[in-house]
């Protein structure tokens, strides 16, 4: 009687003992990270070792695209990173943009029909790691070495800006070297028709007046030329043109030139307002 | 009586032995990664001549550090399959009967892959796996390398 209870208790601790090892392992499996899919470069949290990602093609990690709904496009259950990748350390290829355009997520890794094109909502200067593809080409201009987009936006693009305008925030915070573009802005410009980038003046500006004025966001006018102390709210004869730039130096020439962007982008400097003063350079 | 013990001690063994096949053995750390020291049982013998492919040429030209590719009959990937490092990353080359086999394989790599970070891709009726589980690419420009020179 006794050999058999000591028995049973034996085959019960061991059954337990089991059940505790199997449920262990279930927890653990449940802590198991899901897979998500890349499709090429893009932005690492830094929560997960910071900076970028340099895979082109696609590929899958155990986390989750930093700032996915304003940096990230989502197409066939893979991540597209559609920011500018210099701010995060790219060092590959990288061709200017100045506002707001469509892109081609897919060109990165050049494979498969072209997908349908996303739009980039960064302001003022910036950059990519690909040039328009030939299928947009026509849509943007390239002028002073950099690409204007314009072709005529989507009614989503419309309808999209007022939020997706938020990640420039995103590029406030991120010290880096943006493209200097001088050029006259071409008349069908984005930033022309549509207001563009900016525009809502979030002033953006750490910026510095070329000749020791303090900034105060509206264009300064000498000798025929139009500038803007601190870089916000540039405003050319016709078309009207508002840019909101958060960079040092941006001039308006006679002819209309404009000069976007350089310096240390944002220097943790931001919501200017225009009231910066000016460091008095270039 | 020892029937008895003899009883419980087997269904003990049993219970155990179920929990332990429960599991995916393509899923977590308990699965060796194909080509590394862990499964380098599982490596057929040198008797065969020794794997060539095109890429690995390219992948030393490139500079990366490409060790020697060994069959893997770990079945995990694919029949056809051989595995290395380069740059102490896990690459596995498997030629399948066609592309289609090959594009279709993805699936069960990413599954291999599991826990880390990696890439699976196809290129004719070959597909590279490629898979950092021992953090030694951070950046991701090893399997970047590896990726762009096997496309």
């Amino acid at each position: 009687m006794m050999k058999n209870a000591r028995i049973l208790v034996g085959a019960v601790a061991g059954v337990v003992a089991v059940a505790v090892v199997a449920s262990s392992g279930t927890a653990l499996a449940d802590k198991k990270k899901h897979q998500t899919r890349y499709g090429g470069v893009h932005p690492v949290s830094a929560k997960h070792g910071k900076g970028l990602c340099h895979i082109e093609v696609p590929h899958v990690h155990v986390y989750d695209p930093p700032s996915a709904k304003l940096q990230f496009r989502e197409h066939d259950g893979a991540q597209y990173f559609v920011g500018d990748p210099v701010a995060y350390g790219w060092d590959g290829p990288r061709f200017n943009y100045m506002g707001h355009h469509p892109l081609q997520v897919d060109i990165q890794v050049a494979v498969g029909a072209p997908p349908p094109a996303d739009f980039c909502f960064i302001s003022g200067p910036h950059f990519h790691a690909f040039a328009p593809p030939p299928t947009m080409s026509a849509d943007f201009s390239l002028t002073g070495d950099a690409y204007f987009y314009i072709g005529t936006p989507p009614p989503t693009y419309i309808e999209l800006q007022p939020v997706m305008a938020e990640v420039d925030v995103e590029y406030q915070a991120i010290q880096y070297e943006r493209p200097v573009i001088t050029v006259t802005p071409p008349e069908a410009w984005i930033g022309v028709r549509f207001g563009g980038p900016g525009r809502r003046g979030r002033g953006h500006a750490y910026g510095h007046g070329d000749d020791g004025h303090e900034g105060n966001g509206r264009p300064l006018v000498r000798g025929g030329e139009v500038r803007a102390g601190v870089g916000v709210n540039v405003v050319v004869p016709v078309p009207s043109v508002r840019v909101d730039v958060r960079l040092p130096s941006v001039q308006i020439g006679g002819g209309g030139a404009v000069i976007f962007g350089g310096g240390g982008g944002g220097g943790g400097k931001r919501h200017d307002n225009g009231k910066h003063r000016g460091r008095g350079h270039r | 009586m020892p029937r008895a013990s003899t009883i419980a001690i087997a269904s003990t063994l049993l219970f155990a032995a179920c929990g332990k096949s429960s599991s995916s053995p393509a899923s977590g750390s308990a699965a060796p990664p194909v080509g590394s020291a862990g499964s380098a049982a599982k490596l057929a013998g040198s008797a065969a001549a020794p794997f060539s492919h095109p890429v690995l040429a390219k992948w030393t030209q490139a500079g990366l550090t490409v060790s020697a590719f060994a069959p893997d009959v770990s079945g995990k990937l694919g029949k056809d399959c051989n595995a290395g490092t380069v740059n102490g990353v896990d690459v596995v080359l498997c030629k399948f009967a066609d592309a289609k086999a090959a594009t279709a394989a993805e699936p069960a790599a990413l599954t291999w892959i599991d826990q880390a970070t990696g890439a699976a891709l196809a290129n004719g009726e070959w597909q590279l796996v490629v898979v950092d589980r021992n953090n030694a690419d951070p950046s991701g420009r090893t399997i970047n390398a590896v990726a762009k020179a096997f496309r």
